[in-house]
């Protein structure tokens, strides 16, 4: 009897053990280069107030840049989500992926508007990425504002 | 804007370890699972006998209880009993309707399920000796499914998946391993009655009962033979049934009568 619950069960055993060390390694790789990047963009700021700095003196050029990450979620938070979702809490598996996602884009973003003084008029949107009808597999993360050159630092 | 928080002190992930929390709510979904199941076995137990036939019916045709490939079936074997089936049923108007399945597997057991099927192993067929002998085995099934056995105790497994079918997890109730069928395992009451009411149907079909008891006597010199492990954990001691079927055949005025040869078709090596 034993043997037959672990037969049926081992596969679902092995794949969180795995999914759990495969997404700790990622998650810990994706935020050293997030952590990375934003040091290197630290100088272009970004901001979600799109009025008018200076009356807008100054301003050369101003264009849109948009940013998007696909985050997915391994199995094994997917698996203990799908357990948290029906008892309720606070949904840790996700946050991570939410907030990576999150930070990528703004990243990606900066890294389209390549020699703006600032962006402005920042705005970020999420969206789940599922298949199915309780598979949920991941989340993307848009990022978009108006990249401002300027001749002078706002 | 510097980077400011990585995988630890991030304020927006919850803080705390992450395996610990997988942990908790695993721990939370076995606790909550296993109440569940435990409540709702005792709850089964206390509806499934006051259910009117009907919904008993629509219970057990809800489900496949039992799926098994025809590959491993004895077909011809399967006719034969189901013959003598027929004949036990048509001599015992008002018993429930059951359709045999010959499993070729050396294990000496026989189980009923819901709706009536009534699964038996080649092993066992190979035991019988008599044609009444088996008669009785049938009957005893029979007894299974009109006293609603097999539904108190799968009725368990059978509610718990239409939760996990809500919930969306999905989980098919088909008994695709006989080895599982553990869960089919009557109590010592159950057991006794249903010896009871087989040897009524076998009396009504021969006008006798003789070859009756055939099987557990056999069953006594058996004891340490693998092929019959499965049975006796799932079935009471052989001596006390003998003694029970022989006090009954007694307050009934049963007589013992002559026994007919089991003759069942296909070559002995069938079994795998």
């Amino acid at each position: 009897m034993l043997e037959q619950v672990l037969i049926q069960y081992l596969p679902l055993l092995i794949l969180l053990v795995v999914t759990f060390f495969t997404g700790r390694i990622i998650e810990r790789r994706h935020y050293k280069s997030i952590l990375k990047w934003e040091e290197e963009f630290s100088r272009l700021r970004h901001t979600s107030i799109g009025r008018r700095v200076n009356g807008g003196a100054g301003v050369t050029e101003s264009r849109l840049v948009c940013g998007e990450a696909v985050v997915s979620v391994e199995f094994f938070r997917w698996f203990v989500g799908l357990l948290h979702s029906m008892f309720g809490g606070a949904m840790r598996e996700y946050e991570s992926s939410l907030d990576r996602a999150r930070r990528e884009a703004i990243l990606r973003m900066k890294q389209s508007a390549a020699g703006a003084s600032a962006i402005v008029n920042v705005r970020i949107e999420h969206t789940p990425i599922s298949y199915g009808m309780s598979r949920f597999s991941g989340v993307e993360a848009i990022a978009w504002g108006t990249a401002v050159y300027k001749d002078t630092e706002i | 804007m510097t980077g400011e928080y990585g995988q630890k002190h991030n304020p927006n992930v919850t803080p705390g370890s992450p395996l610990l929390g997988a942990f908790k709510v695993l721990l939370g979904a076995a606790i909550v699972a296993v109440a569940l199941y435990f409540s709702i076995g005792i709850a089964v137990d206390y509806v499934v006998p006051v259910l009117p036939d009907r919904a008993v019916n629509w219970a057990a045709r809800k489900v496949t209880w039992v799926r098994v490939p025809e590959t491993a079936r004895d077909l011809d074997a399967e006719r034969s009993v189901q013959q003598l089936a027929d004949r036990l049923m048509e001599a015992n108007p008002g018993s429930p309707e059951i359709s045999v399945l010959v499993v070729k597997r050396n294990m000496v057991n026989a189980f009923a399920f819901p709706d009536g099927t009534v699964m038996i192993f080649k092993g066992l067929l190979d035991q019988m000796k008599s044609e009444n002998e088996l008669a009785f085995i049938l009957g005893h099934e029979m007894a299974h499914v009109k006293n609603r056995d097999a539904l108190r105790r799968l009725g368990r497994t059978f509610v718990f998946g239409l939760i996990t079918d809500a919930a969306g997890l999905g989980s098919e109730n088909v008994f695709d391993n006989p080895a599982a069928l553990s869960e089919l395992a009557f109590s010592r009451t159950q057991e006794s009655r249903a010896d009871r009411e087989g040897m009524d149907y076998a009396h009504s079909l021969y006008g006798h009962v003789g070859g009756c008891d055939q099987f557990f006597v056999d069953m006594t010199h058996e004891k340490d033979d693998p092929a019959w492990s499965n049975y006796f954990r799932s079935h009471p001691l052989a001596d006390d049934r003998i003694q029970d079927l022989a006090d009954h055949a007694e307050s009934m005025g049963y007589q013992t009568g002559e026994v007919f040869p089991l003759i069942l078709p296909g070559p002995e090596d069938q079994t795998i």
